[in-house]
């Protein structure tokens, strides 16, 4: 519970760069990445699962009410936020993790958290983009969007965790 | 019935997650219509001021450019107004304008999503209302879609939600116009009749049929046409006159004479 402000912090600072300045930028229709979801991947290990559906779904309509869009991201979050215990046990080799731990490059190396960002990614902006065509009409259009915003996505929170997360080891 | 209370209980994080996500779906399906509920859209209190604050700070590095661009609105409509005062010298007739502008500015937009909106900064405080058209001083943007006091939000044309009645200007055979969701600049103008000659260049204009917009604002320029065999209508390529990732301030248009025109056709329709 200490540490729970520091979640906060991160949540309300990955909000606003997403709408203040990711939502802005606008070199082609292609890249559009999705920076906020890194709060919902990097929650403690522990967390009970149904607080961390609640705050993937509230997330999401945060994003929702600044972007205009109505519960679309909302549901791509609510569905990681599901899934996120699934992922940890399947890409995890150690049973245990410290309790109040959370996933960092620190602890569990840069492949493994590069190999965890990018199957989130994956499962948010699948669905994300799925949901805002709402057809199967365009595919390799939106498989496209999709790729190419998961590469820029996964770039930019790489980028915002070694600024803004990463600490000494002593820290943790 | 304890069967039952186990399984709920056994499998709640499911049940939460089927109910988190149908309330997601709720909300997607309510609200991909024209007409959009205000408390979660970017016209709210708290995220219009925040937009707000960060587009005025932004617009304070573009002050020069907007002065500039100003300026030359300006002289231009000064040079309509002389004209204009002569041609009615001339007509010796006094005609009410039904069309009333006001000016906002704009606080938030996007161009890069499928569905994209603005947000002004005038609201339903300022005499804003559902419906208006909006345009910039040399083409159209597009129609306000939801109101709060003091914000609004518009549906630009390059909005899939949107059609816009639009007409060639040369030959007068109209059409809807649309956006393809591809890039901001183009659009797609359809039901031209087969028989129309149209050619790369051309202007397309409002019809003034919506009641919307008066007539003859340029909407864009005719790119190339698209031929589908055994259709009888012409799909145009057009390129959008506005350039929308470089706008700041627009006017919007109220027609006065709506509510009239409205019951009037309501009335033909019960008819």
């Amino acid at each position: 519970m200490i540490r729970l402000h520091k979640y906060i912090i991160h949540f309300i600072l990955l909000a606003l760069i997403q709408v203040l300045i990711v939502n802005n930028i606008q070199i082609s229709s292609y890249i559009n990445p999705f920076i906020y979801i890194l709060f919902i991947l990097i929650l403690p290990f522990d967390l009970n699962r149904t607080a961390l559906l609640i705050i993937g779904f509230f997330a999401g309509l945060t994003i929702d009410i600044f972007s205009d869009t109505y519960g679309i991201h909302a549901a791509a979050t609510t569905l990681l936020a599901f899934l996120r215990p699934s992922i940890l046990n399947i890409i995890s080799t150690r049973e245990a993790h410290e309790p109040g731990s959370s996933p960092s490059i620190n602890t569990n190396g840069m492949p493994w958290f590069l190999k965890y960002l990018i199957i989130g990614t994956l499962i948010h902006h699948t669905s994300l983009f799925m949901l805002e065509v709402f057809s199967f009409n365009n595919i390799f259009h939106t498989i496209g969007k999709i790729s190419t915003n998961l590469i820029s996505s996964v770039f930019l929170m790489i980028f915002y965790y070694i600024i803004a997360l990463k600490s000494p080891k002593t820290n943790r | 019935m304890r069967q039952l209370l186990n399984l709920f209980i056994k499998y709640h994080r499911a049940f939460l997650f089927i109910i988190l996500e149908f309330i997601c779906f709720i909300l997607i399906v309510r609200n991909h219509h024209f007409q959009r509920t205000v408390y979660l859209s970017s016209a709210n209190k708290i995220s219009g001021e925040i937009f707000e604050l960060s587009s005025s700070i932004g617009s304070f590095f573009r002050l020069q450019s907007i002065n500039d661009k100003l300026l030359k609105e300006n002289t231009i409509l000064k040079n309509q107004n002389s004209s204009l005062r002569n041609t009615k010298d001339t007509l010796n007739t006094y005609i009410d304008s039904i069309y009333v502008y006001r000016n906002a500015h704009i606080i938030n937009k996007s161009v890069n999503k499928l569905n994209n909106t603005i947000t002004l900064d005038k609201g339903a405080l300022d005499g804003i209302k559902k419906e208006m058209g909006v345009v910039c001083h040399n083409g159209v943007v597009g129609i306000i879609s939801s109101v709060s006091n003091h914000f609004s939000t518009v549906l630009p044309i390059i909005n899939q939600d949107l059609r816009v009645s639009a007409k060639i200007k040369k030959n007068n055979f109209y059409g809807s116009l649309w956006w393809d969701g591809k890039s901001y600049k183009q659009a797609i103008l359809n039901d031209i009749p087969f028989h129309a000659e149209v050619v790369k260049g051309d202007s397309i204009i409002t019809s003034g049929y919506s009641s919307i917009f008066p007539e003859n604002i340029p909407i864009a320029t005719v790119e190339n046409i698209i031929h589908d065999d055994g259709d009888n209508f012409l799909s145009i390529k057009v390129n959008l006159i506005i350039d929308f990732k470089n706008l700041d301030n627009v006017y919007i248009i109220e027609n006065k004479l709506k509510a009239e025109q409205k019951e009037l056709e309501s009335k033909l329709k019960n008819d």
